[in-house]
């Protein structure tokens, strides 16, 4: 096992029947890092969460936690992690304190010998949590709205105060004075050191928590870096809107340029040619020019739309 | 095996398990009222039906208190209840929330076999012990012994109906199209015995149906000997089916 790394994954393979699954997956999610993984549905993020989880075993590979195999060990694994999963599904009957209070029972019953966790200590973050996420949990589950079953998983998933979070899709449901809270809730336990693991459409969630993101497609893991190199290699976009720009225009090869209307366009421009570029545009009269730097969900859709060859990740120059 | 997940089980299924324990109650209400009634209905009902029915000897009291109703009422409670502690809380992936919770495969599987063969004994309990005060205080004359081997074979019977089923539950769990298959395999079982009394050509079909192997009116009048060995039967089938199915749910994929 790496030094630090909390999540290990080596070799991964699991095939369905129809072919689909996961295809050499690698990685690792260090202690205290969050990661964002990122791909459409049916890329193979949920099998590899089901793998980490210990409800499916790989065909081969290696999945572990803190060196614990996720399949054989589920149970211990279980007492370090937290799943938040996007559309939960709860047991029959029950209320949501009910759940909960269930929950906390199974945890000492199952964990109280060999660990330190308190029953007392359990329930005090679990009354934390609830007022945090302003849940009533003395509603019946089955009555609840989508968003009231989403926060009871939420708060099932963190109220042991796990070390490693695994979210798959955490924020469905919730509304977006919620999702802007689990975010914050996030952003504290990654301060406190803890491992999480982010799987979710919410680019900007993604974005504002993890600092490694893996994307995957049909089921090989495509890129993985870290936020922030990911962002900077990509190209600066600026919109700039001059008379005649679109006819006169005679950029560098370096730069892509998409006509937006009659006098605007939009520019594509590598990191490296910014200050070139800068040059060139002193040669028009310029009304105005506004620069925003590629979204993460602007890059993910350049791998789904095109490949890791996309004029919007190399730099590679064209008209449109 | 989880004590508190047992103490949920029993709470969760809590008004299914009572609801099916007043249906038996009402059963045995009416032929206690019904007694002679429905003996000479049966009689009418010719011999085929009476065999079908394996009510050969209804004119036996003892026979007709551990009717085919409590049976077709215990097996379906104990269908119902395998398809919610497996199949269900696997399809619809609530299971995932108790495995989160620290709580093994194992322990989840034993857990719930302890949990039905808990519910096996409240209902034997209840149907020897309700029975037997039905016969004191008729006055009717019976053999406590043939009538707690008949109850205990019939329970038996269910028992090992609910662990094939408990077996499907498990290999079947998460393939969604495979419900009905769970729910009719039983029921056939139950038909292959009904279908056996029908002509001497279709006898062996008895012995494919579980429930066949005894007839518990040949028990109640003592007429059957061979009580103790069908009971081991059952007793190992129960046995072997409940390994193999907590060793095949440890390594089973769920789609969770």
């Amino acid at each position: 096992m790496s030094k630090t790394a909390v999540i290990e994954i080596r070799n991964l393979n699991f095939s369905y029947p129809n072919g689909k699954g996961v295809f050499d997956i690698n990685f690792d999610v260090r202690k205290g890092q969050v990661v964002g993984f990122l791909g459409p549905n049916g890329a193979g993020k949920t099998t590899t969460i089901r793998c980490i989880l210990g409800f499916m075993k790989g065909t081969t590979g290696d999945v572990t936690i803190d060196g614990l195999d996720c399949f054989k060990d589920a149970p211990r694994i279980a007492h370090k992690v937290g799943y938040i999963a996007g559309e939960p599904a709860f047991p029959s009957g029950m209320s949501g304190i009910e759940f909960l209070n269930f929950l906390i029972n199974v945890r000492v019953e199952q964990q109280g010998k060999e660990s330190s966790l308190d029953k007392k200590a359990l329930q005090e973050r679990m009354e934390n949590l609830v007022k945090y996420f302003e849940l009533d949990p003395r509603s019946k589950i089955k009555s609840m709205s989508k968003g009231m079953k989403q926060k009871t998983a939420i708060i099932a998933a963190c109220m042991h105060d796990p070390d490693v979070y695994i979210l798959d899709e955490p924020s469905s449901g919730l509304d977006p004075l919620m999702q802007a809270k689990l975010v914050e809730f996030m952003q504290n336990e990654k301060a406190r050191g803890k491992t999480i693991m982010i799987s979710s459409h919410i680019f900007e969630e993604v974005e504002r928590m993890a600092d490694r993101i893996l994307i995957i497609k049909d089921g090989r893991i495509v890129k993985e870096d870290n936020v922030k190199n990911l962002k900077n290699s990509q190209r600066k976009i600026f919109n700039v809107m001059a008379p005649g720009i679109v006819k006169k225009i005679k950029m560098s090869k370096d730069f892509d340029v998409n006509v937006v209307s009659g006098d605007e366009v939009e520019i594509l421009v590598p990191i490296d040619k910014v200050n070139m570029f800068i040059k060139e545009l002193a040669k028009f009269d310029i009304q105005d020019v506004t620069q925003r730097t590629i979204s993460l969900e602007e890059i993910f859709m350049q791998f789904y739309e095109s490949g890791e060859k996309s004029p919007l990740l190399t730099g590679k120059g064209g008209v449109s | 095996m989880s004590f508190v997940l047992l103490k949920k089980m029993f709470k969760q299924n809590a008004v299914l398990f009572w609801a099916f324990v007043a249906g038996i109650v009402l059963y045995y209400g009416l032929v206690v009222l019904m007694y002679p009634v429905i003996a000479d209905m049966m009689e009418d009902m010719g011999g085929i039906w009476a065999e079908m029915f394996s009510v050969g000897r209804i004119d036996e009291f003892a026979a007709s208190m551990l009717g085919e109703i409590v049976w077709m009422i215990g097996l379906i409670l104990f269908i119902m209840l395998v398809f919610r502690l497996i199949y269900k809380s696997v399809d619809s992936g609530s299971l995932s929330m108790q495995l989160m919770a620290g709580i093994s495969r194992k322990k989840y599987i034993v857990t719930s076999c302890v949990y039905l063969l808990l519910n096996l004994f409240i209902i034997f309990a209840l149907v020897l012990g309700v029975g037997v005060l039905i016969f004191v205080a008729l006055g009717e004359d019976f053999s406590f012994a043939n009538y707690l081997n008949n109850v205990s074979l019939a329970i038996l019977a269910l028992g090992a109906v609910t662990a094939i089923s408990f077996f499907l539950g498990v290999i079947l769990a998460g393939k969604k199209a495979a419900a009905g298959l769970l729910i009719a395999i039983p029921i056939v079982l139950y038909m292959l015995l009904m279908a056996s009394g029908i002509h001497s050509s279709l006898e062996f079909l008895r012995w494919v149906s579980v429930f066949g192997w005894f007839v518990p009116a040949e028990i109640a009048v003592g007429s059957f000997e061979l009580w103790w060995l069908v009971m081991i039967g059952y007793m190992l089938l129960i046995a072997v089916v409940g390994i193999v199915s907590t060793l095949i749910f440890r390594k089973k994929n769920l789609s969770l």
